[in-house]
């Protein structure tokens, strides 16, 4: 046996796990907690709408769906990003968003300010065979969503676990959610998210105008 | 070094590295498919579980988790054994980590198809197989560590170092990363909302590769560089500096994903003047290794083995210069989102990653099987050329489409206007995105040959004793 006294981390486990849990740990300590467990500044102030029954149920197809694979949702503030996508980004815009679905990859366009930007009638047609509107598009096609209709099982749980996170749901709201969601087709649930992103925080520029 | 009296606990670690083989190959398969998908989109099958959004974390989990943690956790295994003259301290324990492993790696990839996802990155599992997962690890941590305790050699070698730290970081942030409330049985949220669940996020992402794809290969690759290339680590004491850089340095770099995001600005800046830090001690480490490896240029030079470990270590010194590089404000505006992030991804993943596994795997199976000699040296040569010309036809045309979609989805004519529209640069790049997808073949044919190799080395070659095995 050798001792335990006056090692290095070569020569002592419990020195190299403390050390090393340490060492690699003060990131956390550091940005990594203070951000989390603060609430961001200006929090009431923000312009974020918590979405409707229907769009949660979209929301959650467009996260099951996997659609955050190839699309962004986060417009930075640089002037050609605005120009293509709109208004950048910004913190309190998401902080309802359970869990943040900015994505890391634009195979396909930024959906941050998609809201209303196309009619209904085109996303259907977008969604049941992209290629038929763009025909460049190597998205893939999801005839299923026009087939499959939601229980609306999930979405009122949904919406009491976003209620104790502080999402301000009222009691009302997800005892109604059920009706507003059963027997929906999954396209229109999906098309209602996709035509709701942005519309909440493109609102009040719009009423500072006037 | 070796003692005669200690029985090491191989069978587990044979487990364990066909488990990664098996990964390795599936995982790439499913990543070939992805990328023929990006050019023909028929491919998607118009089917709900095939189709690409569903198929890539099948892919990302089936490397990251099936291949790389299962050759990390079986080699580290055999390298604790020998390094600290000891077998492992519980062989159930290792059996329960490895049954658990592999069942949760097995669940991710059916539950993904199906849908269950939590959305984020390298972490979609949802929550029944994180708790899983988080077991596995929390017993592999204990196997691992009380194995260390048991050694009989007063050194702890620099490979069990990072091992440990792959152990540590991973399982902190992993855990930390997967907070979240159950909706029902195969659904969550997050406890994070928007930036700050961001910020873990990718707290979490950049550390699945700091932790999983760079220090636990590169404790593999102390141990193994130096048993192929039969000479001592160049500098004993640039790994320890190797070493505190990675630990110190990766944990912080995460929020360089975030550049110009609605992050707070000031945790932007601690990942850029992190990850621009971080070059230092990852070209010290790669500066290491090529001098292990060049101190025996005479098998450097016949030696397909040592070539691979050779390469690798070039592909770890190019992606450690790319990944500052692309953390820096100017760079990041052109590349993030774009298709030169999945190839610098690749380039560490393919390159540095895979050409290091590919040889573990080439010198390791025989040795486990105590076989005489690898079955086809020429098969080994034409894996080796289809894996450099995999990586380059997928790192340089990703390159291309990258840096090119990137210029156009900035570039505004003189009146203001954006000059090209989205569609452009799809068009653009779709040549693109073929070259890259015949890359991911050649490098996953080359997988193919490697894994018919090895087994027939272990079925038709004959039984030897340990000294007399090369490969």
């Amino acid at each position: 046996m050798f001792s335990y006294m006056s090692k290095d981390f070569t020569h002592s486990v419990v020195i190299l796990i403390s050390t090393t849990t340490f060492v690699g740990m003060l990131s956390g300590l550091v940005w990594v907690l203070p951000s989390v467990l603060s609430t961001p500044p200006g929090y009431d102030q923000s312009l974020a709408k918590p979405l409707t029954a229907l769009e949660l149920a979209g929301r959650d197809i467009y996260i099951n769906q996997g659609c955050h694979t190839c699309h962004t949702m986060m417009v930075r503030p640089l002037d050609h990003e605005i120009k293509r996508y709109g208004r950048a980004s910004e913190e309190l815009d998401d902080i309802y968003e359970y869990p943040n679905l900015w994505g890391s990859k634009r195979t396909g366009p930024d959906l941050t300010n998609l809201g209303r930007k196309y009619s209904d009638k085109w996303h259907e047609k977008h969604l049941y065979n992209p290629r038929d509107v763009v025909p460049a598009s190597v998205m893939p096609s999801y005839p299923w969503l026009f087939e499959q209709t939601l229980s609306g099982d999930v979405v009122g749980k949904t919406m009491t676990v976003m209620q104790t996170l502080g999402v301000p749901y009222s009691d009302e709201d997800i005892s109604q959610a059920r009706i507003q969601v059963e027997g929906k087709l999954k396209s229109q649930a999906l098309i209602a998210y996709l035509q709701s992103l942005g519309v909440d925080t493109r609102q009040l520029p719009e009423k500072e105008e006037k | 070094m070796e003692s005669q009296a200690v029985e090491y606990d191989l069978k587990v670690v044979r487990y364990f590295i066909v488990a990664a083989l098996w990964w390795i190959l599936l995982g790439t398969v499913v990543g070939v498919v992805l990328a023929a998908q990006l050019y023909w989109p028929v491919l998607n099958f118009d089917s709900e579980h095939f189709q690409f959004g569903r198929l890539r974390p099948v892919h990302t989990t089936g490397v990251i988790f099936g291949f790389v943690v299962n050759i990390l956790v079986g080699t580290s295994l055999y390298v604790v054994q020998r390094t600290g003259r000891t077998n492992l301290y519980n062989k159930s324990l290792a059996w329960f980590v490895f049954w658990t492993w592999q069942l949760a790696v097995v669940l991710s990839v059916i539950t993904f198809p199906l849908g269950f996802t939590t959305s984020k990155e390298y972490a979609e599992q949802e929550w029944p197989i994180d708790i899983l997962m988080a077991v596995s690890l929390v017993m592999y941590a204990i196997l691992f560590f009380a194995t260390l305790v048991r050694r009989k050699e007063n050194h702890i070698f620099v490979s069990n170092w990072f091992y440990a730290g792959f152990i540590i970081v991973v399982l902190f942030i992993f855990v930390i990363n997967n907070l979240e409330i159950p909706v029902s049985g195969w659904k969550s949220l997050s406890i994070y909302a928007g930036t700050q669940d961001a910020i873990v996020q990718w707290w979490w992402g950049h550390n699945a590769v700091g932790f999983i794809l760079t220090a636990g290969i590169i404790g593999m690759n102390y141990y193994f560089i130096s048993k192929v290339c039969e000479r001592p680590i160049y500098s004993y004491r640039l790994s320890v500096i190797h070493f505190w850089g990675i630990v110190g340095f990766y944990t912080w770099v995460g929020t360089h994903h975030l550049i110009y995001t609605s992050v707070p600005v000031w945790i932007q800046n601690i990942g850029i003047i992190m990850s621009l830090i971080l070059w230092l001690p990852s070209w010290a480490g790669a500066f290491n290794s090529m001098m292990t490896i060049t101190s025996n240029k005479e098998k450097l030079k016949t030696d397909y083995l040592l070539k691979f470990y050779f390469w690798a270590v070039i592909y770890y010194a190019l992606a450690t210069f790319e990944g500052p590089l692309l953390a820096i404000r100017w760079f990041n505006m052109v590349a993030h989102n774009s298709e030169w992030i999945v190839g610098h991804v690749h380039s560490g993943a393919l390159g540095w990653v895979g050409f290091s596994g590919i040889a573990t795997f080439y010198y390791l199976i025989p040795r486990l099987w105590e076989r005489k000699q690898l079955w086809s040296q020429k098969l080994l040569k034409l894996h080796y050329y289809f894996a450099h010309i995999g990586v380059l036809l997928y790192i340089v045309s990703l390159w291309v489409a990258g840096i090119g979609e990137g210029y156009m989805w900035l570039a505004q004519t003189d009146n203001g206007s954006l000059q090209y529209s989205f569609v452009d640069t799809m068009i653009f790049k779709s040549p693109w995105m073929f070259v890259r997808f015949l890359g991911g073949a050649f490098f996953v044919a080359g997988i193919g040959l490697m894994a018919y190799n090895l087994y027939k080395t272990v079925t038709t070659q004959p039984v030897v004793a340990k000294e007399a095995i090369r490969v």
